[in-house]
């Protein structure tokens, strides 16, 4: 997403303009967050392959689950917000 | 025509029987091709159509020349860790032995190749219009290929038509036993008579070590479903630069009435080749494919050692060569075969008790026989399905030494 803001700052069409008016900075924030949690649901699963099929982890794997999940609530809390301001 | 609704129904909430979260999947060519994680990233990404386009430059408009995403290195970089010059995307391996074929040949010429190729090596010959020789291999229980018999082939092909053949094809790995043939000897033979070599590494390249350069090969194919960790379809064609100019030939078609060319186009290519989620789940895993191969030996020790337990079980032999030096693995189980024969399920026994306890991919139906691969499984998968087996072959009276 940064990326993309990015490169459309660098282009010159834009330049001198503000492409996006603030409730659609608001919805980039929320789609932001959206990939956000996929990426941490991703974690999760990747976890329940490698542990397929009794899904009995070590420390570190449930460590990593757990962390995917506070990120995710974070993350979560965050799009309620934006979604609220929209 | 109108599709009813309840029909289009079906397609909808899509789901897959055997989830990797939840069973142990032996199914010989899908272990290699699981996704990274960085894979089932990045096809959210670029999932829709031909999103991996956006940035194709109008005047060279060819996959290999986009930059963003970075497909254009990607190429560079697969052709250098093939140990290969130019490399290209294709959409199947036996895509990638097609366009071979059909660049190198001539209609009626010969190719001389392994008598345990994949049929697709045979189709794509036919294709192409080609004839095949085939190289022996010595039958049971090893299947071992006579490698020093392509030079004998290639004198056969020279005497027969008074020509070279247009290349020799040698399956690295094949599908039917896992047996690693050494491509050197073979390379070695091509470069005396000046034939070039096509290296059908669809189940060796992506997961073991290969270096086409090292063993002689001038064309390396594989197979990103099989063995890179990407989605279907992808194939990989991967050449020397001598053989640029034959493979890659630009279109010089022209237009009769509008006079249009197209000498941007590899003509083999048809264009452009695989866009889009497949190749941009191979672009994604190949960090992860780069280590991989460097674990290749911890991958060996799983399967031989899951071999070694199985042949505990009476009845329980491993086909092909031995030790094992690839994890696709042929099994001959003429002790579950004698089970089946009374078993109200038949074959079908095996099968069902391996479900039971979370493991798919074993064909259902064969109890005489069966092929599987542990590319990627944990030790404690390759455990589990060990004592899954123990506990099968003990609840039908089979002895375990």
């Amino acid at each position: 997403m940064a990326e993309r803001f990015r490169r459309r700052a660098a282009d010159p069409l834009h330049w001198g303009s503000n492409p996006y008016p603030s409730f659609m900075v608001i919805l980039m924030a929320l789609a932001q967050e959206v990939d956000e949690v996929i990426n941490q649901m991703i974690k999760i699963d990747q976890q329940l392959r490698a542990t397929s099929p009794l899904h009995r982890m070590s420390e570190e794997q449930k460590r990593m689950v757990l962390d995917a999940i506070s990120k995710s609530e974070e993350s979560l809390k965050e799009m309620r917000e934006e979604a609220c301001r929209a | 025509m109108k599709i009813p609704q309840d029909r289009l129904n079906r397609y909808i909430g899509l789901k897959r029987d055997f989830a990797e979260e939840e069973y142990i999947n032996l199914q010989p060519i899908q272990r290699g091709g699981i996704l990274t994680e960085e894979a089932r990233r990045a096809i959210l990404e670029f999932g829709d159509g031909y999103s991996t386009c956006d940035w194709c430059p109008p005047k060279t408009a060819r996959l290999d020349m986009i930059t963003d995403p970075p497909i254009q290195q990607f190429y560079q970089d697969l052709a250098e860790f093939l140990g290969m010059d130019i490399a290209r995307v294709v959409t199947r391996c036996r895509e990638a032995k097609f366009i071979a074929f059909r660049m190198l040949g001539r209609p009626g010429d010969y190719v001389v190749l392994d008598s345990t190729a994949h049929y697709s090596s045979y189709l794509a010959a036919d294709l192409a219009e080609l004839k095949v020789k085939e190289v022996p291999n010595g039958g049971a229980p090893e299947f071992r290929l006579n490698l020093d018999a392509y030079a004998e082939k290639i004198e056969e092909v020279k005497r027969e038509t008074g020509k070279l053949p247009a290349a020799l094809l040698l399956t690295h790995v094949d599908y039917l036993y896992g047996n690693l043939n050494e491509a050197k000897v073979v390379g070695k033979i091509a470069k005396d008579y000046g034939v070039p070599l096509i290296l059908n590494c669809a189940y060796t390249a992506g997961v073991m070590p290969v270096d086409g350069r090292e063993v002689g090969a001038d064309i390396i194919t594989s197979s990103g479903h099989k063995s890179w960790a990407a989605s279907a379809p992808t194939g990989i064609l991967a050449l020397e630069k001598s053989l640029e100019e034959k493979l890659l030939a630009r279109a010089k078609i022209e237009g009769d009435l509008t006079k249009r060319k197209f000498g941007q186009k590899e003509l083999g290519m048809l264009g452009c080749t695989v866009m889009g989620a497949p190749l941009i789940t191979l672009m994604a895993s190949f960090p992860e494919v780069v280590r991989r191969v460097e674990r290749w030996g911890e991958e060996v020790e799983k399967v031989r050692y899951l071999v070694t337990e199985l042949e505990k079980i009476e009845g329980i032999t491993q086909r092909g060569m031995k030790p094992k030096m690839h994890t696709l693995t042929h099994m001959e189980t003429d002790g579950f075969y004698k089970v089946s024969e009374t078993h109200k399920r038949k074959g079908y026994f095996l099968y069902d008790e391996l479900r039971a306890r979370k493991i798919v991919g074993i064909q259902p139906g064969l109890t005489k026989h069966f092929k599987f691969n542990t590319y990627g499984l944990t030790w404690e998968q390759v455990k589990y399905v060990k004592d899954a087996f123990f506990e099968i072959a003990g609840k039908y009276g089979m002895k375990i030494s």
